[in-house]
């Protein structure tokens, strides 16, 4: 028994510390965008759909900061993690021309 | 007379100019202090037909930014170019704010919009080889653009367009421009998935070389995103361009030519839903709506709907 709690306990302090990015599709104009980061204090999500304006994330219940955003497909994307750009890993990416990245949300 | 009229021309002229720049200078509100310079290169990019609004609000988040006057002059420098040549100036502008977002350098900023107005140049530079009609040239510069910022090389575009040109000498137009929209669609989505940008070509190329169709290509990829949702995609196209080589179904080598959509809509996949594995059986097909979305979610917590895809 003690076995088990200590095996959990070592999955959620691995997953506490590692990021991960997913998202979900509500309807045709509606994403929510997950992002797991354990460290981070204040995360903005920006994306070309409005010209990159900033808008707050929030964290969920489960750790997650979580924001629901009218992207189409083909949108670039990237966060601000504490003032910083901040690009998780995601499955289609291209250049930014700042020596980065940006996602591309390709459903 | 003569005189008279000469002084009414220039008077008028000069009250014209004086209006147009104090205009642009209000819609702007460029602070009293920047010259003239500014005033009047601001002033003629809104005239020489960036939508007003695009280019007094580029402007605006510049100097909200504290952009120096001589990076402001610069950045709207290169959107008037564009203009001039006909490129599309929403990319140029959109990297301003990008980079602002960002917080990058006004330096940075305005480096970065003249890689994006180059590679529009390029693109279309390319695209214009193809075809002489506009709707086509925005198509394909645009797509073509859109595989150089993913990875694609320049040297490696030209090499795929000049098979393509090939290509098309023994099809109908109508078809070849299908075709070279599919190719360039489908180096794009492979790169942006991290595949170089020679095996990408390599494999479009083998495509050609074996006188694939539009049709054909477009399964090729949608069987790629969906079968490279996961693994190597580096290996996975390797293979692909070693089928079409040796005349194998590229798709088949995957074991199963399911047509496989490029990431479906099941509409209970909550949170942990892949995009599309792949069928298991059927032959090519022009991708679908990918059925199976969905399974092998990594744990999703249910949620109420939607086409569950994962962000990698």
């Amino acid at each position: 028994m003690l076995r088990r709690w200590l095996v959990m306990g070592g999955m959620l302090w691995l997953c506490a510390g590692c990021a991960s990015h997913h998202y979900i599709t509500n309807n045709h104009d509606s994403v929510t965008l997950y992002l797991r980061l354990a460290d981070a204090d204040h995360v903005q999500f920006a994306s070309s759909i409005d010209k990159y304006e900033l808008h707050d994330s929030r964290k969920n219940g489960l750790g997650f900061w979580e924001i629901n955003q009218a992207i189409t497909p083909g949108s670039k994307y990237f966060y601000i993690v504490d003032g910083v750009a901040y690009i998780p890993d995601c499955r289609f990416k291209e250049n930014d021309d700042f020596g980065s990245e940006n996602c591309l949300y390709q459903p | 007379m003569k005189i008279k009229i000469y002084f009414t021309v220039i008077c008028f002229s000069l009250f014209l100019a004086a209006v147009s720049v104090s205009g642009a200078e209000k819609a702007i509100e460029i602070p009293p202090s920047w010259s003239n310079e500014l005033k009047i290169t601001a002033g003629s990019v809104v005239r020489t037909g960036l939508a007003t609004n695009d280019g007094v609000l580029m402007t605006r988040a510049m100097i909200k930014s504290r952009f120096e006057e001589h990076s402001i002059v610069k950045a709207q420098r290169i959107v008037a170019k564009a203009l001039e040549n006909n490129l599309p100036v929403a990319p140029i502008v959109n990297k301003a704010y990008e980079g602002i977002a960002k917080q990058a350098s006004a330096e940075s900023i305005v480096k970065a919009m003249e890689k994006v107005r180059s590679r529009y140049e390029h693109a279309y530079g390319i695209a214009s080889q193809l075809s002489s009609r506009k709707e086509v040239v925005d198509k394909l510069g645009y797509n073509l653009a859109a595989a150089l910022v993913a990875g694609m090389t320049r040297e490696d575009a030209e090499q795929l367009v000049s098979r393509l040109q090939v290509r098309m000498r023994t099809m109908q137009q109508a078809q070849g421009l299908d075709l070279v929209a599919e190719c360039l669609l489908t180096a794009r989505d492979m790169v942006r998935q991290g595949v170089s940008s020679g095996t990408a070509t390599e494999v479009v190329t083998q495509g050609i070389e074996k006188a694939f169709s539009a049709q054909q290509i477009r399964s090729m990829r949608n069987a790629f995103m969906s079968h490279g949702a996961y693994g190597a995609r580096e290996t996975l196209a390797k293979s692909y361009a070693d089928a079409i080589r040796d005349g194998r179904d590229p798709q088949g080598r995957q074991g199963g030519s399911g047509s496989g959509g490029s990431g479906g809509s099941s509409g209970s996949s909550g949170s942990g839903g892949s995009s599309g594995s792949g069928g298991s059986g059927g032959s090519g097909g022009s991708g679908g709506s990918g059925g199976s979305s969905g399974s092998g979610g990594s744990g999703g917590s249910g949620g109420s709907g939607g086409s569950g895809g994962r962000g990698r």
